[in-house]
Protein backbone atom coordinates (compact mmCIF):
# COMPACT_ATOMS: atom_id res chain seq x y z
CA UNK A 1 0.00 0.00 0.00
CA UNK A 2 1.46 3.22 -0.51
CA UNK A 3 2.57 5.33 1.75
CA UNK A 4 0.84 8.78 0.32
CA UNK A 5 -2.51 6.64 1.32
CA UNK A 6 -1.37 5.87 4.93
CA UNK A 7 -0.08 9.36 6.21
CA UNK A 8 -3.33 10.94 6.38
CA UNK A 9 -4.92 8.58 8.73
CA UNK A 10 -2.07 8.08 10.46
CA UNK A 11 -1.31 11.87 11.19
CA UNK A 12 -5.37 12.12 11.92
CA UNK A 13 -5.48 9.26 14.28
CA UNK A 14 -2.40 10.09 16.12
CA UNK A 15 -3.11 13.28 16.14
CA UNK A 16 -6.92 12.10 18.18
CA UNK A 17 -4.64 9.49 20.11
CA UNK A 18 -2.98 12.33 21.57
CA UNK A 19 -5.80 14.32 22.50
CA UNK A 20 -7.67 11.48 24.03
CA UNK A 21 -4.72 11.39 26.44
CA UNK A 22 -4.76 14.55 26.85
CA UNK A 23 -7.98 14.89 27.90
CA UNK A 24 -7.86 11.82 29.93
CA UNK A 25 -5.11 13.41 31.61
CA UNK A 26 -7.10 16.01 32.81
CA UNK A 27 -9.87 13.77 33.92
CA UNK A 28 -12.28 14.96 31.22
CA UNK A 29 -13.52 11.84 29.74
CA UNK A 30 -14.51 10.26 32.83
CA UNK A 31 -18.34 10.16 31.97
CA UNK A 32 -17.68 8.38 28.75
CA UNK A 33 -15.33 5.97 30.51
CA UNK A 34 -17.70 5.36 33.08
CA UNK A 35 -20.66 4.69 30.60
CA UNK A 36 -18.60 2.26 28.67
CA UNK A 37 -17.77 0.61 31.35
CA UNK A 38 -21.16 0.19 32.81
CA UNK A 39 -21.95 -1.51 29.85
CA UNK A 40 -18.65 -3.63 29.33
CA UNK A 41 -18.51 -4.87 33.21
CA UNK A 42 -21.28 -7.56 33.38
CA UNK A 43 -19.67 -9.15 30.16
CA UNK A 44 -15.86 -8.98 31.98
CA UNK A 45 -17.41 -10.78 34.93
CA UNK A 46 -18.94 -13.43 32.47
CA UNK A 47 -15.48 -14.04 30.65
CA UNK A 48 -13.49 -14.21 33.99
CA UNK A 49 -16.05 -16.59 35.39
CA UNK A 50 -15.49 -19.21 32.47
CA UNK A 51 -11.63 -18.82 33.06
CA UNK A 52 -12.39 -19.70 37.38
CA UNK A 53 -10.80 -23.09 37.14
CA UNK A 54 -11.51 -25.33 40.22
CA UNK A 55 -8.50 -27.11 40.62
CA UNK A 56 -9.55 -30.86 42.01
CA UNK A 57 -7.08 -30.94 44.92
CA UNK A 58 -7.07 -33.95 47.12
CA UNK A 59 -10.10 -32.99 49.43
CA UNK A 60 -7.28 -33.61 52.62
CA UNK A 61 -5.02 -30.82 51.33
CA UNK A 62 -7.69 -28.52 50.94
CA UNK A 63 -8.75 -29.00 54.57
CA UNK A 64 -4.98 -28.39 55.52
CA UNK A 65 -4.86 -25.29 53.41
CA UNK A 66 -7.83 -24.14 55.02
CA UNK A 67 -6.74 -24.80 58.72
CA UNK A 68 -3.75 -23.29 58.02
CA UNK A 69 -5.35 -19.89 57.20
CA UNK A 70 -7.49 -20.06 60.09
CA UNK A 71 -4.63 -20.64 62.52
CA UNK A 72 -2.97 -17.60 60.85
CA UNK A 73 -5.60 -15.66 61.62
CA UNK A 74 -6.22 -16.98 65.09
CA UNK A 75 -2.45 -16.13 66.03
CA UNK A 76 -2.36 -13.11 64.86
CA UNK A 77 -6.09 -12.28 66.52
CA UNK A 78 -4.29 -14.31 69.99
CA UNK A 79 -1.51 -11.33 69.50
CA UNK A 80 -3.49 -8.34 69.01
CA UNK A 81 -5.25 -9.47 72.28
CA UNK A 82 -2.07 -9.30 73.55
CA UNK A 83 -1.43 -6.07 73.05
CA UNK A 84 -4.59 -4.42 73.63
CA UNK A 85 -6.19 -4.27 77.04
CA UNK A 86 -7.44 -7.60 77.86
CA UNK A 87 -10.52 -7.15 79.88
CA UNK A 88 -12.03 -4.69 77.02
CA UNK A 89 -11.41 -7.21 74.63
CA UNK A 90 -13.12 -9.27 75.91
CA UNK A 91 -16.00 -7.66 76.87
CA UNK A 92 -16.12 -6.41 72.84
CA UNK A 93 -15.20 -9.88 71.27
CA UNK A 94 -13.26 -7.59 68.33
CA UNK A 95 -12.80 -9.34 65.16
CA UNK A 96 -10.17 -7.57 62.99
CA UNK A 97 -10.38 -5.90 60.54
CA UNK A 98 -13.83 -4.45 61.83
CA UNK A 99 -16.78 -6.04 59.46
CA UNK A 100 -18.48 -2.43 60.08
CA UNK A 101 -15.81 -0.75 57.61
CA UNK A 102 -15.56 -3.47 55.25
CA UNK A 103 -17.23 -2.74 51.65
CA UNK A 104 -17.94 -6.61 49.52
CA UNK A 105 -16.20 -6.07 46.38
CA UNK A 106 -16.41 -9.00 43.37
CA UNK A 107 -13.69 -9.56 41.36
CA UNK A 108 -14.72 -8.49 37.63
CA UNK A 109 -11.17 -8.68 36.00
CA UNK A 110 -7.70 -10.20 36.95
CA UNK A 111 -5.56 -10.59 33.75
CA UNK A 112 -2.63 -12.80 34.19
CA UNK A 113 0.09 -14.65 31.47
CA UNK A 114 -2.91 -17.67 31.89
CA UNK A 115 -5.83 -17.18 32.48
CA UNK A 116 -7.15 -18.28 36.08
CA UNK A 117 -3.96 -20.10 36.45
CA UNK A 118 -1.11 -17.71 36.67
CA UNK A 119 -1.02 -14.54 38.89
CA UNK A 120 -2.73 -11.51 37.91
CA UNK A 121 -1.10 -8.64 37.73
CA UNK A 122 -3.78 -6.34 39.03
CA UNK A 123 -7.71 -6.66 39.54
CA UNK A 124 -10.73 -4.88 38.71
CA UNK A 125 -13.44 -4.48 41.37
CA UNK A 126 -17.16 -3.72 40.61
CA UNK A 127 -17.33 -1.03 43.36
CA UNK A 128 -16.24 2.34 42.52
CA UNK A 129 -16.11 5.93 44.00
CA UNK A 130 -19.65 5.92 43.98
CA UNK A 131 -19.57 3.11 46.67
CA UNK A 132 -17.05 5.48 48.38
CA UNK A 133 -13.98 3.61 46.88
CA UNK A 134 -11.02 6.07 47.27
CA UNK A 135 -7.07 5.87 46.07
CA UNK A 136 -5.04 3.91 48.85
CA UNK A 137 -7.85 1.95 50.37
CA UNK A 138 -6.66 -1.45 50.99
CA UNK A 139 -7.95 -4.29 49.93
CA UNK A 140 -8.21 -7.90 51.94
CA UNK A 141 -9.45 -11.15 51.94
CA UNK A 142 -10.58 -12.20 55.47
CA UNK A 143 -7.09 -10.43 57.28
CA UNK A 144 -5.24 -11.16 54.47
CA UNK A 145 -3.58 -8.53 52.94
CA UNK A 146 -4.20 -8.43 48.85
CA UNK A 147 -3.31 -4.60 47.33
CA UNK A 148 -4.78 -1.27 47.57
CA UNK A 149 -6.65 0.66 44.92
CA UNK A 150 -4.59 2.51 42.68
CA UNK A 151 -7.82 3.51 40.63
CA UNK A 152 -11.35 4.36 40.61
CA UNK A 153 -14.55 5.37 38.70
CA UNK A 154 -17.66 5.90 39.31
CA UNK A 155 -18.46 1.78 39.87
CA UNK A 156 -14.94 0.12 38.61
CA UNK A 157 -11.84 0.06 40.57
CA UNK A 158 -8.23 -0.99 39.92
CA UNK A 159 -6.11 -2.60 42.73
CA UNK A 160 -2.54 -2.97 42.79
CA UNK A 161 -1.37 -6.00 44.10
CA UNK A 162 1.14 -6.33 46.78
CA UNK A 163 3.24 -8.66 44.70
CA UNK A 164 3.29 -5.43 42.19
CA UNK A 165 6.51 -4.55 41.30
CA UNK A 166 5.85 -0.94 41.80
CA UNK A 167 4.28 -2.04 45.87
CA UNK A 168 6.38 -1.95 49.05
CA UNK A 169 5.06 -0.97 52.41
CA UNK A 170 6.59 -1.03 55.63
CA UNK A 171 5.80 -4.81 57.88
CA UNK A 172 6.68 -6.63 61.05
CA UNK A 173 7.81 -10.33 61.33
CA UNK A 174 6.06 -11.61 64.63
CA UNK A 175 7.61 -15.10 65.80
CA UNK A 176 4.69 -16.94 67.57
CA UNK A 177 7.50 -18.88 69.47
CA UNK A 178 9.47 -16.40 71.11
CA UNK A 179 7.80 -12.94 70.94
CA UNK A 180 10.63 -11.65 68.31
CA UNK A 181 9.37 -8.61 66.26
CA UNK A 182 11.54 -6.96 63.54
CA UNK A 183 10.29 -4.49 60.86
CA UNK A 184 11.39 -4.02 57.35
CA UNK A 185 9.91 -3.11 54.03
CA UNK A 186 7.99 -5.73 51.95
CA UNK A 187 7.81 -5.21 48.46
CA UNK A 188 6.49 -6.90 45.57
CA UNK A 189 8.74 -8.85 42.65
CA UNK A 190 6.36 -9.64 40.05
CA UNK A 191 5.41 -13.20 41.38
CA UNK A 192 6.64 -13.05 44.93
CA UNK A 193 7.13 -11.09 47.80
CA UNK A 194 10.02 -9.49 49.76
CA UNK A 195 10.59 -8.46 53.23
CA UNK A 196 14.07 -6.33 53.13
CA UNK A 197 15.76 -3.61 55.27
CA UNK A 198 15.46 -5.45 58.09
CA UNK A 199 19.02 -4.63 60.57
CA UNK A 200 21.01 -7.55 60.64
CA UNK A 201 21.14 -7.37 64.57
CA UNK A 202 17.62 -8.62 63.96
CA UNK A 203 16.39 -12.55 63.86
CA UNK A 204 14.33 -14.05 61.25
CA UNK A 205 13.51 -17.35 60.72
CA UNK A 206 11.13 -19.66 58.16
CA UNK A 207 7.59 -19.61 59.48
CA UNK A 208 8.13 -16.09 61.08
CA UNK A 209 4.62 -14.05 60.33
CA UNK A 210 4.93 -10.65 58.19
CA UNK A 211 2.24 -7.98 59.34
CA UNK A 212 1.43 -4.41 58.32
CA UNK A 213 2.84 -2.17 60.15
CA UNK A 214 0.61 0.53 59.60
CA UNK A 215 0.92 3.52 57.62
CA UNK A 216 -3.08 5.38 57.15
CA UNK A 217 -3.08 8.60 56.65
CA UNK A 218 -5.20 11.85 57.32
CA UNK A 219 -7.40 10.67 54.13
CA UNK A 220 -7.82 7.58 55.47
CA UNK A 221 -5.73 5.63 52.71
CA UNK A 222 -3.04 3.03 53.46
CA UNK A 223 -2.84 0.26 55.10
CA UNK A 224 -4.22 -0.89 58.58
CA UNK A 225 -1.62 -2.44 61.32
CA UNK A 226 -1.89 -6.20 61.82
CA UNK A 227 -3.11 -7.28 58.33
CA UNK A 228 -1.24 -10.32 57.29
CA UNK A 229 1.48 -10.06 54.57
CA UNK A 230 2.63 -13.51 54.32
CA UNK A 231 5.12 -16.45 56.31
CA UNK A 232 8.48 -16.17 55.55
CA UNK A 233 9.95 -19.34 53.66
CA UNK A 234 13.67 -18.66 53.41
CA UNK A 235 15.95 -15.87 54.91
CA UNK A 236 18.78 -14.22 52.87
CA UNK A 237 21.64 -13.07 55.60
CA UNK A 238 25.05 -12.07 54.47
CA UNK A 239 27.47 -10.33 56.40
CA UNK A 240 28.95 -8.29 54.22
CA UNK A 241 25.22 -6.70 53.53
CA UNK A 242 24.17 -3.82 54.97
CA UNK A 243 20.11 -5.50 55.94
CA UNK A 244 19.28 -8.94 55.44
CA UNK A 245 15.62 -9.69 53.63
CA UNK A 246 13.68 -12.82 53.59
CA UNK A 247 11.14 -14.37 50.88
CA UNK A 248 7.43 -14.44 51.63
CA UNK A 249 4.79 -16.68 50.65
CA UNK A 250 1.21 -15.19 51.12
CA UNK A 251 -1.54 -16.94 52.12
CA UNK A 252 -3.90 -15.67 49.46
CA UNK A 253 -4.44 -17.91 45.62
CA UNK A 254 -4.65 -14.30 43.83
CA UNK A 255 -5.58 -16.06 40.78
CA UNK A 256 -8.60 -17.78 42.43
CA UNK A 257 -9.73 -14.43 44.00
CA UNK A 258 -13.64 -13.82 43.31
CA UNK A 259 -14.82 -12.07 46.34
CA UNK A 260 -12.73 -9.41 48.00
CA UNK A 261 -13.41 -6.32 51.00
CA UNK A 262 -12.41 -2.91 50.52
CA UNK A 263 -11.53 -1.46 54.71
CA UNK A 264 -13.38 2.37 53.81
CA UNK A 265 -12.37 3.73 56.45
CA UNK B 1 -16.71 -11.98 12.27
CA UNK B 2 -13.68 -10.73 12.50
CA UNK B 3 -14.96 -7.33 14.72
CA UNK B 4 -17.19 -10.11 16.99
CA UNK B 5 -13.42 -11.60 17.57
CA UNK B 6 -12.04 -8.58 18.30
CA UNK B 7 -14.71 -7.58 20.72
CA UNK B 8 -14.08 -11.25 22.48
CA UNK B 9 -10.07 -10.49 22.66
CA UNK B 10 -10.85 -7.34 24.31
CA UNK B 11 -12.98 -8.50 27.02
CA UNK B 12 -10.41 -11.28 27.42
CA UNK B 13 -7.75 -8.90 27.55
CA UNK B 14 -9.35 -6.62 29.90
CA UNK B 15 -10.83 -9.48 32.27
CA UNK B 16 -8.46 -12.82 32.12
CA UNK B 17 -5.32 -12.34 30.07
CA UNK B 18 -2.10 -10.34 29.57
CA UNK B 19 -0.78 -11.83 26.68
CA UNK B 20 -1.71 -8.84 23.58
CA UNK B 21 -4.06 -10.71 21.85
CA UNK B 22 -5.83 -8.00 20.38
CA UNK B 23 -2.33 -7.01 18.96
CA UNK B 24 -1.77 -10.22 17.61
CA UNK B 25 -5.08 -10.29 15.74
CA UNK B 26 -4.50 -6.92 14.31
CA UNK B 27 -1.36 -7.30 13.07
CA UNK B 28 -2.49 -10.94 11.39
CA UNK B 29 -5.41 -9.10 9.64
CA UNK B 30 -2.88 -5.81 8.70
CA UNK B 31 -0.80 -8.20 6.93
CA UNK B 32 -3.65 -10.39 5.32
CA UNK B 33 -6.03 -7.87 4.25
CA UNK B 34 -3.23 -5.21 3.62
CA UNK B 35 -6.64 -2.87 4.08
CA UNK B 36 -6.56 0.82 5.74
CA UNK B 37 -9.55 0.12 7.60
CA UNK B 38 -7.40 -1.81 10.02
CA UNK B 39 -5.45 1.65 11.29
CA UNK B 40 -9.35 2.65 12.33
CA UNK B 41 -9.92 -0.92 13.84
CA UNK B 42 -6.89 -0.66 16.40
CA UNK B 43 -7.52 2.94 16.76
CA UNK B 44 -10.83 1.82 18.28
CA UNK B 45 -9.57 -1.05 19.73
CA UNK B 46 -7.06 0.55 21.44
CA UNK B 47 -9.65 2.79 23.19
CA UNK B 48 -11.71 0.23 24.38
CA UNK B 49 -8.93 -1.38 26.28
CA UNK B 50 -7.55 1.47 27.84
CA UNK B 51 -10.98 2.35 28.99
CA UNK B 52 -11.55 -1.29 30.24
CA UNK B 53 -8.32 -1.71 31.94
CA UNK B 54 -8.60 1.81 33.49
CA UNK B 55 -5.29 3.09 31.77
CA UNK B 56 -4.86 6.17 30.06
CA UNK B 57 -6.94 6.34 26.95
CA UNK B 58 -5.55 7.15 24.04
CA UNK B 59 -1.96 5.19 24.72
CA UNK B 60 -3.03 1.96 23.02
CA UNK B 61 -4.57 3.36 20.28
CA UNK B 62 -1.59 5.13 19.15
CA UNK B 63 0.72 2.37 19.94
CA UNK B 64 -1.90 0.15 17.41
CA UNK B 65 -1.91 2.72 14.96
CA UNK B 66 1.48 3.49 15.08
CA UNK B 67 2.46 -0.29 14.57
CA UNK B 68 0.00 -1.09 11.92
CA UNK B 69 0.76 1.75 9.63
CA UNK B 70 4.25 0.55 9.66
CA UNK B 71 3.31 -2.96 8.88
CA UNK B 72 1.09 -1.66 5.70
CA UNK B 73 3.29 0.54 4.94
CA UNK B 74 6.51 -1.59 4.46
CA UNK B 75 4.93 -4.96 3.96
CA UNK B 76 6.03 -5.27 0.39
CA UNK B 77 9.23 -4.20 1.10
CA UNK B 78 9.86 -6.85 2.65
CA UNK B 79 10.17 -9.80 -0.15
CA UNK B 80 9.76 -12.91 2.10
CA UNK B 81 6.33 -15.10 3.26
CA UNK B 82 3.78 -13.11 5.20
CA UNK B 83 3.84 -15.54 7.88
CA UNK B 84 7.73 -14.47 8.42
CA UNK B 85 6.94 -11.25 8.00
CA UNK B 86 4.33 -11.53 10.92
CA UNK B 87 6.29 -13.52 13.03
CA UNK B 88 9.08 -10.39 13.29
CA UNK B 89 6.59 -7.87 13.96
CA UNK B 90 4.61 -9.53 16.38
CA UNK B 91 7.42 -10.66 18.06
CA UNK B 92 9.44 -6.92 18.15
CA UNK B 93 5.62 -5.30 18.54
CA UNK B 94 4.83 -7.10 21.91
CA UNK B 95 8.43 -6.48 23.16
CA UNK B 96 8.13 -2.94 22.53
CA UNK B 97 4.08 -2.89 23.91
CA UNK B 98 4.91 -5.31 27.32
CA UNK B 99 7.66 -3.17 27.87
CA UNK B 100 5.44 -0.29 27.38
CA UNK B 101 3.25 -1.46 29.71
CA UNK B 102 5.80 -2.84 32.32
CA UNK B 103 4.35 -6.35 31.83
CA UNK B 104 6.69 -9.07 33.99
CA UNK B 105 8.78 -11.02 31.42
CA UNK B 106 8.03 -8.93 28.39
CA UNK B 107 10.81 -11.22 26.09
CA UNK B 108 8.71 -14.46 27.36
CA UNK B 109 5.23 -12.61 26.13
CA UNK B 110 7.13 -11.66 22.71
CA UNK B 111 8.18 -15.11 22.12
CA UNK B 112 4.74 -16.64 22.66
CA UNK B 113 3.15 -13.77 20.80
CA UNK B 114 5.02 -14.59 17.76
CA UNK B 115 4.87 -18.09 18.36
CA UNK B 116 0.86 -17.42 18.70
CA UNK B 117 0.31 -15.28 15.79
CA UNK B 118 2.68 -17.11 13.25
CA UNK B 119 0.43 -20.51 14.14
CA UNK B 120 -3.15 -18.68 13.76
CA UNK B 121 -1.82 -17.26 9.95
CA UNK B 122 -0.37 -20.63 9.35
CA UNK B 123 -3.81 -22.37 10.77
CA UNK B 124 -6.75 -20.60 9.69
CA UNK B 125 -5.30 -18.31 6.30
CA UNK B 126 -5.61 -20.53 3.05
CA UNK B 127 -1.87 -20.80 1.76
CA UNK B 128 -3.07 -19.34 -1.99
CA UNK B 129 -4.68 -16.61 -0.09
CA UNK B 130 -1.10 -15.59 2.27
CA UNK B 131 -0.09 -12.66 0.79
CA UNK B 132 4.15 -11.89 0.03
CA UNK B 133 6.01 -13.78 -2.64
CA UNK B 134 6.60 -16.96 -1.26
CA UNK B 135 10.36 -18.72 -1.94
CA UNK B 136 8.73 -21.15 -5.15
CA UNK B 137 7.28 -17.89 -7.05
CA UNK B 138 10.47 -16.02 -6.63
Amino acid sequence: MRKKKILPVLLFLSLISLGLIALSILQKLNFAENSVLAVLTPFQRVILSAFEIKINEDSSLTELKKENQMLLKKLTDSSLLESENNALSDQFETSYPSSHNLLPAKVVGSPGFIPGVSEPSYLILDRGAKDGVNIGKAVVSEANLVGKVILTRANISKVQLITDKASSFTARSVSYDDGREATGIVRGEGLSLVFGNVLLSEVLKPGDIVLTKGDVTEEGSGFLPNLIVGKIVSVDKKSSDLFQKAKLESPIDFSQLSDVFIIIK
Amino acid sequence: MFTIILALTILLEASSATIPLTLILLLIYAVYKNDLNVLFLGFFSGIFLDIVRLETVGVTSLYFVLLLSLVLMYKRKFETESSYYILIFSFSGVLLFSVLKGLNAPFIYAVLSAILAFLIYKTFIPKQERGGLTWQQK
